[in-house]
């Protein structure tokens, strides 16, 4: 009948973290790491979830259960790092990462600010003039970040809250059922994905071969201006792995590319990335992200787990005629000699365009990639794809 | 009413209408013979917004004047401030020996009647005269509506807020200005809209910032370096009792100064003063009972004095 609940009564329910509390407690001057990665975070979900562990700290984020991301910060990345318990204790916590990234965000654009002014005077310290401390101390206390600096304390107390365990397994890889696995740099993906934003692509498809021993991996964008395919250089450094499980000798995987492009923060700071498809179509995109202030850090893994959408049959097949075009007549392939007049076969009629862009490395400088133009080619009748003229 | 003006050098009042254009697009000029005052207040409500009153001394801004009028030889002006700078701006690019300012009655001809339906009467006419490189001299003249504010109501509201109550007075450090950058994040991240400045003369002087949004965040921001914390006795804050102020604080403390203050004040209107904090010498904040006030001086000589005023909010916990 007593509204309150005597606590001497039932001495089981209290939760063990009480009577041994855990609490976090780290510190580290590598800010523009961590705010880079916060905001790659921050294009899936406002909010996530931090899993504080005694070997690194997990930030999990989701987008309507279709795709989602798991940041992995190794300790070695804090000069101090103590979680007080077990060895297998551990905080969950839910957070509004964009409101953290963006801390983190304007404490770096002043680091930067007065480390360039710095540089003109020679006494270089990149990013170690602000110390950043963490500070959690369990459930029902706010997460307080600190940074400081011989100028300004900062104190940020981020309420947290509970983030039921949104059950998000079934879209993890299963690693023993891998259908495609690829390795590239990152800096060529991230051109060419900024390359797909800019001409509007609405779909994607990413179109993974090995034939005779030549490996391929091509872009294929459509959207407003037609079908577009990129073409990832065939190097061994910048291609470094296209393997596909025994008995398919391709694989053609799509995406909602507005989706897909989520990744593309991420994939700007990261310098190698991996791409996983498993038998059941689920699609992982593993980017290591390398710190460059801190040579010794191992990198930060960031893995976005997403979902393709159902294919679409008419387009597949002019891909892979389009392919086999190409196969065809290979010596045309990464030229741009070719001849307008000399294409129009029959084919051309469908006026439905298919566009190429080599993406290629100058060894020396890796900035841009050259995009060749290749001359317009024709692909049979892929009519569904909007011709604004 | 007359007004005739000469200058060379129009970098101080540039500088100054630029720290300014931002906040309104009409600024009031008031000439006397001995100083210009550059007033932008809202014309609503002048007590709810922060006002900013920048002065000159005409000596140092005008190398000859002719300033005359009935109302004490004083003329207010109201005009749109980013065509003065453009102007101001125009001429220093000319490469000219000397700007002239004019106060001219509008033409009778003309488009009259928009004139007259939003009170622009008159005209500040600004010339001057170039060679370009063929030799030739180029006059240019601009003429900017204005609007020539007489009757007792303008006068009303353009009283400058004084600062009664000083509670706390504090010398901010060029690099203050990293304290906005650090601020500036909340504007777009917090809906509550205040900051809570709160200071006190203990230790080497405290200054600190608290933000608040309720189920979010609780932030508190404050500056680490020394302070230089005055006497409130001396308000009178020009560059030499400034200096003295320092002086006669560290051999006596006043014992009827407050050791700490606290006021909360809507954000937007802080980050207002960025730039002017950004860009003067020297920098005084002023922490009164219900406003507070950033005294600040454009270069180290006494020439150009900028006040940013801005009131504080009522806002009290109930169960204080």
């Amino acid at each position: 009948m007593s509204l309150f609940v005597d606590q001497d009564e039932d001495p089981a329910s209290q939760p063990p973290e009480s009577i041994h509390p855990i609490s976090f407690t780290a510190s580290t001057n590598q800010i523009i790491h961590l705010a880079d990665i916060l905001s790659s975070i921050t294009t899936i979900n406002a909010n996530a979830t931090i899993s504080i562990k005694q070997d690194g700290i997990t930030i999990y984020a989701s987008y309507n259960h279709i795709t989602n991301v798991h940041v992995t910060i190794d300790p070695s990345l804090f000069s101090y790092y103590n979680l007080s318990g077990p060895e297998d204790a551990e905080l969950r916590l839910g957070v509004d990462i964009n409101l953290i990234a963006e801390c983190f965000n304007s404490v770096t654009s002043s680091i930067t600010k007065r480390d360039s002014k710095r540089d003109k005077n020679n006494v270089v310290s990149v990013g170690e003039t602000v110390i950043c401390l963490l500070n959690y101390q369990g459930e029902g206390y706010p997460l307080v970040v600190e940074f400081e600096d011989n100028l300004i304390s900062e104190k940020l107390e981020f309420l947290t809250f509970y983030i039921d365990d949104e059950n998000d397994e079934g879209m993890a890889v299963s690693h023993d059922d891998i259908d495609m696995e690829l390795i590239v740099k990152s800096d060529v993906l991230s051109n060419l994905l900024q390359d797909l934003h800019q001409i509007n692509t609405q779909d994607l498809y990413i179109y993974a071969s090995v034939k005779n021993e030549s490996k391929q991996l091509r872009f294929i964008s459509t959207g407003p201006i037609g079908t577009s395919k990129l073409i990832f250089p065939n190097e061994k450094t910048i291609l470094e792995k296209v393997s596909l499980s025994g008995d398919s000798q391709f694989i053609i995987s799509k995406f909602d590319f507005v989706n897909f492009f989520k990744i593309f923060r991420a994939v700007k700071y990261s310098f190698k990335c991996k791409m996983l498809k498993d038998r059941e179509g689920r699609f992982s995109i593993q980017l290591l992200c390398k710190n460059a202030y801190m040579a010794n850090y191992s990198g930060t893994l960031m893995q976005f787990n997403m979902l393709e959408v159902n294919h679409d049959e008419y387009m597949l097949h002019n891909i892979l005629q389009e392919e086999a075009d190409e196969e065809e007549a290979p010596n045309e392939a990464p030229t741009i000699s070719m001849n307008m007049d000399m294409d129009f076969g029959p084919s051309s009629y469908n006026g439905v365009d298919v566009q190429r862009t080599i993406y290629d490395e100058d060894g020396a400088a890796q900035k841009r990639q050259r995009a060749q133009q290749e001359q317009v080619r024709n692909v049979g009748g892929a009519v569904e794809i909007p011709l604004f003229l | 009413m007359k007004l005739k003006l000469k200058t060379k050098n129009t970098e101080t009042l540039k500088t100054t209408l630029s720290l300014i254009s931002q906040l309104r697009k009409y600024v009031v000029l008031r000439f006397t013979p001995s100083q210009l005052c550059v007033i932008s207040v809202n014309g609503q409500s002048p007590s709810s917004e922060p006002q900013v009153w920048c002065k000159f001394e005409t000596s140092s801004l005008f190398d000859e004047m002719e300033i005359q009028s009935l109302n004490d030889n004083s003329i207010l002006l109201e005009i749109n401030v980013d065509l003065l700078l453009q102007t101001l701006r125009n001429f220093d690019k000319a490469n000219s020996d000397g700007l002239f300012i004019r106060l001219q009655r509008k033409d009778a001809t003309g488009a009259q009647g928009t004139n007259v339906s939003n009170g622009r009467t008159a005209s500040l006419a600004l010339f001057y005269s170039n060679i370009n490189f063929n030799a030739n001299v180029i006059n240019h003249t601009f003429k900017i509506p204005v609007k020539i504010l007489k009757n007792t109501q303008d006068m009303s509201r353009l009283q400058e807020p004084g600062h009664s109550n000083v509670g706390m007075i504090m010398r901010l450090p060029n690099e203050f200005v990293s304290m906005f950058k650090r601020l500036e994040k909340f504007r777009k991240a917090s809906f509550n809209e205040t900051v809570t400045i709160r200071a006190s003369r203990k230790d080497r002087g405290f200054l600190g910032f608290v933000l608040e949004e309720e189920g979010k965040f609780k932030v508190t921001i404050s500056w680490n370096g020394k302070l230089e914390v005055m006497s409130a006795a001396a308000t009178n804050t020009d560059g030499d009792s400034l200096r003295e102020a320092i002086n006669a604080h560290s051999s006596q403390v006043d014992s009827t100064d407050i050791d700490e203050m606290e006021i909360t004040v809507k954000l937007k209107d802080w980050q207002q003063a960025s730039k002017i904090v950004g860009t003067c010498h020297t920098v005084i904040l002023l922490i009164c009972e219900r406003d507070c006030v950033l005294h600040c001086f454009l270069d180290d000589s006494d020439d150009a004095d900028i006040v940013y005023y801005i009131n504080g909010l009522r806002i009290r916990n109930p169960l204080d």
